[in-house]
């Protein structure tokens, strides 16, 4: 369906053809009779309705006046194909017109003492019949693109397919006609004979190979044409992807920058950037957008999103490359806090220097190439850095003994990463000298190998992390490392493109299966190449291992056990001879050959497409839709529609990011301003079809947030972080229990990058008793820090004190403003002071206050829980009593100084402000704290 | 449009006395020729195994198995116990397509877990009905998929006004009850306002749901153990080894009358390099879970209705890699266990010396080379769902293995 502007419709107008006069009687089209529309069947709600509509001469845009009207609910009639009325919306599915039919939108815009409505959109319909849509779909896209430029190669007489039941001809005067029929043929001898057409393009069982990815654009387009021929298309579903939001008002500009604000910088928008957008159009809402893009929530986004797809995070649990003697001073500093810690007895009778420089070190590494991501966004540089850095992202630690060129102060956080190259790594050739520790059972080198090395950067695939997340093996030979290269950076999940043959002939194959029979090489002949590109990488990611510094092909291959067995190796190879030289998309690599790899892969269209999915997850906060493959599936139309609109999203969005020179905020902000974020309601009339692919899609106006961002709301709001511990042994994270996998990260939906990759959806049970204890924990620490502070600099109870009790209507009313402040500001909601929503609020406010006259209940306050909160208020004779325990959260030690409470410094004895409390823990349970 | 959705009524706790589904998922594709299909050397012209060269196959009731890792303990404590389903084609080496088709008995993606299928037909409306802890855990909406980290976090939550300070509440039940109370109000009113969209709607009663079913985890509090009989991550080699954790977790949600299944996950196996060093501790972990399962299902109480399932993704290779590890094989296995069944001390299904896949009739059972059939994933779920009395229900139907075999794995 082609879209027309509203502004051309002046010289055509739709009354250009009211000569054409379209009675058409016993139809529920609309339908013109001179300058009159008619409208057999109008869906209102529960009514229905038959009525005329006329033209308003010389209008632009066209008007329409309601000329008559009759209430037809009585006769039941037939309302599939009826125009409907919602959201002061006129909807006309089908108004024929000549030779074409339009798709028609009147927005209602008086009703008094006319009814008038104003066209606002007419798109055109098209009438051919499938088969010659099939064939202008074929002419068009097809033909070219795949049939000639692909199939042909194998499937033409004398081609290695030509067996098989496609055989094609080779461009003529009457291939296309032909091509067609070959198709046909196909379609009309199988009843599966789409899939089956699709399967195989897409690497299924054919021997070719993968020739189409599942959703690229020649695959749709082959898929349309395929549903064209076989007359399919209209038992699938009437709905278009291309109106997957025509149902669908979006949030306001209001609303919208709300929920990027909590997404991107962790926090509420102030009162200028709501100002900002409520005065200004689009345009105004991208600025505001973009600038939330800064800061250190901004920045722990980049991170966490990142790592959803990456799930690098896991491997911080993995020493390996460290048993190596690869860096030297790490080896030997390392040895020096071990010799320390053994003999300090001090603190909790065993110091944890070595372990506390592991972990930072275990960090650094885990979250560099984390660390990159949001430098490269952060710093407005393309996306494609991010493969094709020559730097690697660098803490304080690793900088140091590793040997890195960043510069560091010492003050300076562990958790701070900045650009640098690693200069301390060697090679082992195993020329290290060495003096033993037995009672340590460790080493310290005591005098380096000359084989120092330069360590090569090529962004995300030669960090530490990446390699040792999917490390390799002598026979897996960097497949998982092509595997999910081509996974997340060319959009192409090879694993799935192709099932295994149940030949057993061909499974108990063993001379070299991967690299000589069909059955294998459907996907091998596309992953191994790339594998070698990794072929300077040993199995736990270390660089040139072998061969004094010139590669890391494994011993096994150099020198087999077998004895009957001839080495293949010939000294200064550095990739295996039984495998396909190192390359990518048929071309060769270069001698650097990973490096080669990054800038092939950054300059191919499906990284485009790769990289918009990479955030799709975080930002959209719905999942990635697989192409269903299996068309008796329940719900296939609904998910295929829901894929086709995703997927044609996800290109609109490849376009702008390609012109922006891949900038992410640039792509974040067009992400924000589309409809799968801001898509907020659908038409109760809404087609059944479409509603399902909505819910497979998750567009709704609010969505579950993770713990990630509960923490940081709360944090923004509040200054409170739940059992909150501190740069120390943990690696320099700054962590809470919402966010540990020690405390409730799990519980509330988290992953721990291992074997809890996909975040929870939905809520459960377990996640709302986690909220509420959130809740209730949080309270008391929120309100008694605020009422601490002096009146006036307090985040929300300004103007009033301990002795403000609801006596009286000024202070009832004092109450009440706060109640509704705290509305606007926790769940974005404007409520009058009379409201329901207020009147609620504030008798749970009341009936605590007034409970406690009689209470015999001691509440427990644990001020302690978020001691970093207080800190600022406490006296130093109090601080000093409280130092970290192992896992960086503060425990007072009594013989260091007094513990208090600090609730005593707020003299509450009316209990007014305790009272707060309640509300508060109302506030944050809500679904409009809870969703975003 | 005011909402179509009926509330669930908080399930009548403790009423479900049906059976108890476990599946326990070995990931990374466990080495079956080391477990429940065990091969020896002497047939070869390569090693298949090391132990096979001082070891015969140990034998357990009618249960042959590998004298490697914990296998002897656990097959003959369990034998009796247990129905062994070996040659099952996978039909891939590819991790995520062995993990779907394993688990969810279909290849490519769409169909639900067993375990969510069990918990959707047997008890939706429990509040942690379906317990997954990581793997394969696709619901396709049937219901509601819990994850719990530990009985540690569960013990601050089970009941979230208790500061576990001896007895303190953080608010008195009356200030809890009356922010409960209001709660419910507001989701309800809005669950009924016309104008609620079809999303949010969708969101906000899955929230409701969860909060009314919040109350009832407090039957969690008295199950929950001591810390001293808490089961810690243990070591297994070097792999961190969760699922005697999750397993106790599980148990105990099962007494509490609030879950009826749980998808327990445990990783490493994938041994493409030193594969008996890494292989064993894990493979011996692993049935040492099992084994606590049976035991602390016993002392709960709850093991004559326990149906238990142990798979993998796929298994390895007949043969050593150069790096004395084992690679991709697609063709593994499935052991089901349950006390007191008519089917077990059984062996279905068998493979070849290379342990490839040998066709059985699909009516007596019994291999049958020429004109047998291959075992898939779906013949097993096909049949587990007969047995379970799970098919022909409204989710069968909707997630059906219409063009597999019928075979009677179960009697």
């Amino acid at each position: 369906m082609k879209s027309l502007k509203i502004m051309s419709l002046s010289g055509f107008l739709i009354f250009g053809y009211i000569a054409d006069v379209l009675a058409i009687e016993g139809n529920e089209d609309a339908y013109i009779v001179g300058d009159v529309v008619k409208i057999p069947i109008l869906s209102a709600g529960e009514s229905q309705y038959s009525l005329d509509i006329q033209l308003i001469p010389d209008t632009n845009p066209v008007q329409l006046k309601l000329i008559a009207f009759e209430d037809i609910t009585s006769t039941a009639p037939n309302i599939s194909r009826a125009s409907t009325f919602s959201g002061n919306i006129l909807t006309i599915p089908v108004l024929a017109s000549g030779a074409t039919s339009y798709r028609i939108e009147l927005l209602l815009i008086s009703t008094d003492p006319t009814v008038i409505l104003q066209l606002s959109k007419a798109d055109v319909i098209d009438t051919k019949t499938d088969k010659e849509k099939a064939t202008a779909i074929y002419t068009t896209s097809i033909s070219s693109n795949i049939a000639q430029s692909k199939c042909v190669v194998c499937h033409v007489q004398g081609g290695i397919a030509d067996k098989t039941s496609l055989k094609l001809e080779r461009t003529s005067d009457i291939s296309l006609a032909t091509n067609i029929a070959v198709f046909e043929a196909i379609l009309k001898s199988r009843t599966d004979g789409k899939d089956y057409i699709l399967s195989k393009v897409s690497g299924k069982g054919h021997g070719g190979g993968a020739q189409l990815s599942v959703g690229s654009v020649d695959y749709n387009n082959l898929s349309e044409f395929l549903s064209l021929l076989s007359g399919s298309t209209s038992a699938s579903s009437s709905v278009s992807y291309l109106q997957f939001f025509d149902q669908v008002a979006l949030l306001s500009n209001a609303k919208t920058l709300r929920r990027a604000s909590i997404i991107f910088a962790g926090r509420v928008p102030t009162a200028a950037e709501f100002s900002s957008v409520n005065a200004g159009d689009d345009d105004a809402l991208r600025v505001a957008v973009k600038n939330l893009m800064n800061g250190e929530n901004f920045h722990d986004f980049l991170k966490d999103a990142a790592n959803d797809r990456l799930l690098v995070r896991s491997i911080g649990r993995t020493e390996t490359w460290k048993r190596e003697v690869l860096f030297p001073k790490w080896f030997n500093q390392a040895y020096d806090l071990a010799l320390s810690d053994s003999n300090d007895t001090s603190f909790t009778g065993r110091s944890f220097k070595r372990e506390s420089f592991v972990d930072q070190t275990d960090y650094g590494i885990a979250e560099s190439p984390l660390e990159l991501i949001a430098y490269v966004v952060e710093n407005d540089k393309p996306f494609s850095e991010i493969l094709t850095a020559d730097y690697v992202m660098l803490n304080k630690v690793m900088n140091t003994y590793l040997e890195g060129t960043a510069n560091f102060d010492d003050s300076e956080s562990v958790s701070l990463f900045k650009p640098g190259k690693i200069l301390g790594y060697y090679g082992n050739n195993g020329t290290h000298e060495f003096e033993d520790n037995t009672e340590l059972d460790m080493r310290k080198i005591t005098k380096l190998s000359d084989l120092k090395l330069e360590l090569p950067s090529n962004g995300i695939l030669s960090s530490f992390a990446f390699l040792a997340r999917y490390p390799s093996t002598a026979t897996n030979r960097n497949r998982a490392r092509a595997r999910w290269t081509y996974y997340h950076f060319l959009d192409t999940d090879i694993e799935n493109s192709a099932p295994r043959t149940t030949d057993p002939v061909a499974l108990k194959d063993k001379n070299n299966p991967t690299l000589l029979n069909e059955n294998c090489t459907v996907c091998h002949a596309t992953l191994d190449p790339v594998a070698g590109t990794f072929q300077y990488y040993g199995d736990a990611g270390q660089y040139k291992m072998r061969n004094g510094g010139v590669d890391s092909l494994d011993r096994f291959y150099k020198n087999p056990e077998d004895e009957e067995e001839s080495s293949l190796y010939v000294r200064g190879d550095t990739w295996y001879r039984d495998m396909r030289i190192p390359g990518f998309d048929g071309k060769e690599a270069e001698i650097e050959s990973l490096k080669w790899l990054v800038n092939e892969i950054v300059n191919k269209k499906e990284f485009l497409k790769a990289s918009i999915k990479f955030w799709w997850p975080a930002i959209m906060n719905s999942p990635i839709l697989l192409a269903p493959t299996i068309t008796s599936d329940a719900n296939y139309n609904e998910r295929m529609l829901a894929f086709n609109a995703q997927n044609a999203e996800i290109e609109r969005l490849m376009d702008s990011f390609s012109n922006s020179n891949m900038n992410t905020k640039t792509l974040f902000v067009d992400m924000v301003m589309s409809n799968w974020f801001r898509g907020k309601s659908l038409n109760s009339e809404i087609d059944p079809v479409l509603m399902k692919a909505h819910e497979i899609a998750r567009v709704s106006s609010r969505k579950l947030l993770t713990p990630e961002l509960l923490e940081r709301k709360t944090a923004s709001l509040t200054g409170y972080r739940m059992g909150r511990y501190k740069e120390f042994a943990n690696g320099g994270l700054s962590g809470s229990a919402l966010i540990s996998e020690f405390d409730f990260l799990l519980d509330y939906g988290g992953i721990d990058s291992d074997g809890v990759t996909e975040r929870a959806s939905s809520m459960t049970s377990i996640m709302s008793s986690v909220a509420m204890r959130h809740a209730l924990q949080a309270a008391c620490p929120i309100v008694l820090h605020d009422f601490l502070l002096t009146d006036g600099s307090r985040k929300y109870f300004n103007g009033i004190n301990a002795e403000t009790n609801p006596d009286s209507n000024a202070s009832i009313n004092q109450i009440k403003t706060i109640i509704k402040n705290l509305y606007g500001t926790f769940h974005g909601k404007q409520y009058a002071i009379n409201s329901t929503e207020v009147t609620d609020a504030y008798n749970l406010y009341f009936e605590s206050w007034k409970g406690h006259e009689t209470a015999q209940f001691e509440e427990y306050c644990d001020w302690q829980d978020d001691y970093f909160l207080f800190e600022d208020l406490l006296p130093d004779d109090v601080k000093i009593a409280y130092v970290l325990n192992k896992r960086g959260f503060p425990v007072h030690d009594p013989d260091k100084g007094p513990l208090i409470f600090v609730g005593d410094a707020v003299d509450d004895l009316t209990a007014s402000v305790r009272a707060w409390e309640p509300v508060l823990i109302y506030m944050m349970t809500h679904y409009d704290y809870l969703y975003e | 449009m005011a909402s179509s959705m009926a509330y669930k009524p908080a399930h009548s706790l403790l009423d479900y006395k049906g059976k108890l589904l476990i599946n326990v998922q070995l990931d990374g594709g466990v080495d079956f020729a080391g477990f429940c299909d065990p091969k020896l050397n002497k047939d070869l012209d390569y090693k298949i195994n090391n132990w096979s060269d001082t070891q015969d196959i140990g034998m357990a009731g009618n249960i042959s198995y590998a004298p490697f890792a914990g296998n002897k303990a656990f097959f003959d404590k369990h034998y009796k116990n247990m129905l062994v389903i070996n040659g099952v084609d996978t039909q891939t080496n590819a991790h995520s397509v062995g993990i779907t088709n394993t688990w969810s008995g279909r290849n490519s993606e769409g169909y639900p877990a067993l375990t969510a299928i069990w918990s959707a037909e047997k008890a939706a409306s429990l509040p942690l009905t379906y317990l997954n802890f990581g793997g394969f855990g696709d619901t396709q909406s049937l219901v509601s998929r819990t994850r719990i980290n530990d009985i540690g976090s569960l013990r601050a939550i089970v009941d979230p006004n208790d500061s576990q300070t001896g007895g303190e509440g953080y608010r008195n039940p009356q200030d809890f009850e009356r922010i409960k109370a209001l709660q419910r109000k507001t989701l309800q009113n809005r669950l009924l306002q016309e104008d609620i969209l079809h999303g949010e709607e969708i969101a906000m009663s899955s929230y409701y749901q969860s909060f009314l079913q919040m109350d009832e985890l407090k039957s969690f509090s008295s199950l929950l153990p001591q810390e001293s009989e808490i089961k810690p991550t243990v070591l297994a080699g070097t792999k961190r080894w969760r699922m005697d954790v999750q397993a106790q977790v599980a148990l105990l949600a099962f007494k509490s009358g609030l879950s009826v299944s749980a998808d327990l996950h445990g990783g490493g196996f994938d041994t493409h390099a030193n594969h008996d060093a890494v292989h064993e501790p894990l493979l011996k972990a692993a049935t040492e879970t099992v084994d606590f399962i049976w035991s602390y299902a016993e002392q709960l109480n709850l093991a004559d209705r326990l149906v238990l399932i142990i798979s993998s993704d796929f298994s390895r290779t007949p043969e050593y890699n150069s790096g004395a590890g084992k690679d991709h094989h697609s063709v593994g296995s499935y052991l089901i266990m349950e006390k007191n069944a008519g089917y077990t001390n059984k062996v279905i299904g068998e493979t070849d010396y290379e342990t490839f896949a040998i066709p059985i009739n699909p009516n007596t059972l019994t291999p049958d080379s020429m004109s047998g059939i291959t075992l898939t994933p779906a013949h097993v779920h096909k049949a587990l769902r007969k047995y379970l009395g799970i098919r022909d229900t409204a989710t069968d139907k909707r997630f059906p293995f219409s063009a597999t075999e019928d075979l009677a794995f179960f009697g």
